[in-house]
């Protein structure tokens, strides 16, 4: 059986051979116990913090949320060491509270940003991979971190965006539905068969595999144009295959239009003179 | 009779479970294998090669039913099936029936110890993608993009065509009101198929829908003996079924019947 009571003579006599009077060698034995046995505490807590926060929260935002964890548990843990010591940490408190405020005014601006993207993380405001458009910047999310979004715009330049600008701009997230819709218009000349048109353009829509049975794709007349009627078609597509559908169906429906001998009608202006204009070679 | 349209010109009587070799048609594609330089093709009609693999190690190649989630790319596993005939079942009743889905025509290389899906050759004219439920996906339960099929019901077994698969199917009505089915959704990972060698006939198992409340059915997937000589097709990756229970191969239905 351990003999403690034989254990701490020993450590308190070794102590004192150093030179400490017994009672200060029983407050740094004590003083250690605490730090040994607060340093396994917190590791514990660190361990089962991090098993829960990782089914809730995304990896990134679980490791920023356990270093805050951990050092402020440290924190705690040596100003319970140095108070078993005998030191009195109210001054050194009082002192760290006021630097605290000084590098929190200072820091203001950062401390936004880390605030800003812990809540992007936790809330899943955006997702590497997710395609958005911030202000005037439109691309992909390729990664985000405590401070910065980077995105990737359509033509391959890396924009780093604050996460407070990201937090506090009209942010337009296009990955957070299942299908987008896309609008495309033809002018059909005045004239031509209005019905015809309707079924190429409706035999299309339907042959394409993109464009999605529900919701329904909508083919109407929208208005009468300068140069003929503008038929306007709005089809639903996987957001996936949006980019693609965009590049096919107006090419793939001007093509079925023009094969089935519908005219489409360029842009053509008509002057009516008021008064008759001879256009023969003027006498002498 | 189909409803949607299918590849008619097909150069062999039967197509499944034959191991591929020469030049074979199948509806506007040719599919073409050399043993001797261990090179697979498929082209269109017109001789514009589509697929071209060169294969290395032992093995050989096997044209299987595949369902149709292949094209033009795998996107889901979910198909939606809709049916041409609204089916009233009566309160607190069960009604049995026969529903197809689509299937193509799934080329697979198989070693001594593996098998993989190398192309889907298309069985079918008709390949569109709905989606099932609310577009936006911000809520944890969001729509599902579903391939899209209309299937008539059939009151007993009946043939099936290339690019068809026979589906039995049941609506079990525990209210104590009638309800009306239009549609059905299933999980093509929890319906293994299985077909006739030398045949375009295929055989999907069974899909059962309870009803408990209006407008909300739960699908399930009893499983049941295949007809005799009907054999297993191989599953692709994308469809393997998770390895959890068969009592947990559920599919719900909380957006509309």
């Amino acid at each position: 059986m351990i003999n403690f009571s034989w254990i701490l003579e020993t450590v308190i006599n070794a102590f004192t051979s150093l030179g400490l009077s017994r009672d200060l060698a029983l407050r740094v034995f004590i003083a250690l116990i605490i730090l040994a046995v607060g340093y396994v505490v917190v590791k514990i807590i660190t361990r089962i913090t991090s098993r829960i926060l990782l089914k809730l929260y995304p990896r990134q935002m679980t490791i920023i949320v356990l270093r805050i964890i951990y050092y402020s548990l440290l924190f705690i843990l040596i100003v319970l060491f140095l108070t078993s010591l005998g030191i009195d940490v109210s001054g050194l408190m009082l002192a760290g509270g006021f630097a605290g405020l000084v590098v929190g005014v200072a820091l203001q601006p950062v401390l936004a940003n880390v605030f800003a993207g812990l809540y992007i993380m936790a809330e899943k405001v955006v997702q590497p991979g997710n395609a958005v458009e911030v202000g005037s910047v439109s691309g992909e999310v390729i990664s985000l971190s405590i401070m910065f979004t980077r995105i990737m715009t359509w033509d391959g330049i890396i924009v780093t965006v604050p996460n407070n600008l990201l937090l506090s701009s009209m942010l337009k997230n296009y990955s957070k539905t299942m299908a987008r819709r896309i609008e495309i218009t033809v002018p059909i000349a005045y004239g031509e068969d209005i019905e015809k048109a309707y079924k190429v353009i409706r035999e299309v829509i339907d042959k394409y595999p993109y464009t999605l049975v529900e919701p329904s794709p909508d083919i109407f007349v929208s208005s009468a144009g300068d140069n003929g009627l503008i038929v306007t078609i709005r089809a639903w597509v996987p957001r996936q295959y949006y980019y693609q559908a965009v590049k096919d169906l107006p090419w793939l429906i001007v093509k079925a239009v023009s094969n089935a001998g519908i005219e489409i009608p360029f842009p053509q202006l008509s002057i009516w003179f008021k008064t008759p204009l001879n256009l023969g070679p003027t006498s002498k | 009779m189909s409803v949607h349209g299918i590849c008619r010109d097909y150069g062999a009587l039967g197509m499944y479970g034959i191991g591929v070799s020469g030049r074979i048609n199948i509806g506007d594609n040719i599919i073409e294998y050399d043993g001797a330089r261990s090179r697979y093709r498929r082209m269109s009609r017109d001789g514009s090669i589509t697929v071209s693999l060169d294969l290395q190690g032992e093995h050989s190649i096997v044209a299987e039913p595949i369902h149709s989630l292949y094209i033009p790319g795998f996107n889901t596993k979910y198909m939606l099936v809709e049916l041409v005939d609204r089916i009233v079942v009566p309160p607190n009743s069960s009604v049995g029936f026969f529903i197809k889905t689509p299937v193509d025509l799934g080329v697979f290389m198989v070693g001594r110890d593996f098998y993989k899906l190398i192309d889907v050759a298309p069985l079918l004219n008709y390949y569109k993608y709905t989606l099932y439920g609310p577009l936006a996906s911000l809520e944890e339960v969001s729509g599902i993009l579903c391939r899209h099929w209309r299937s008539r019901s059939y009151n007993g077994k009946t043939s099936v065509e290339p690019g068809e698969c026979l589906v039995e199917a049941e609506v079990v009505n525990e209210l104590g009101d009638s309800i009306i089915v239009s549609k059905i959704l299933v999980d093509a990972s929890y319906m293994p198929l299985y077909y006739e060698i030398n045949t375009f006939n295929c055989y999907a198992g069974k899909i059962r829908m309870v009803v408990k409340s209006r407008g909300i059915g739960e699908i399930t997937y009893p499983r049941i003996q295949p007809p005799q000589g009907y054999l297993k097709a191989d599953v692709p990756a994308e469809l393997r079924p998770p390895p959890i229970p068969i009592i947990a191969w559920k599919t719900e239905m909380i957006w509309g019947l």
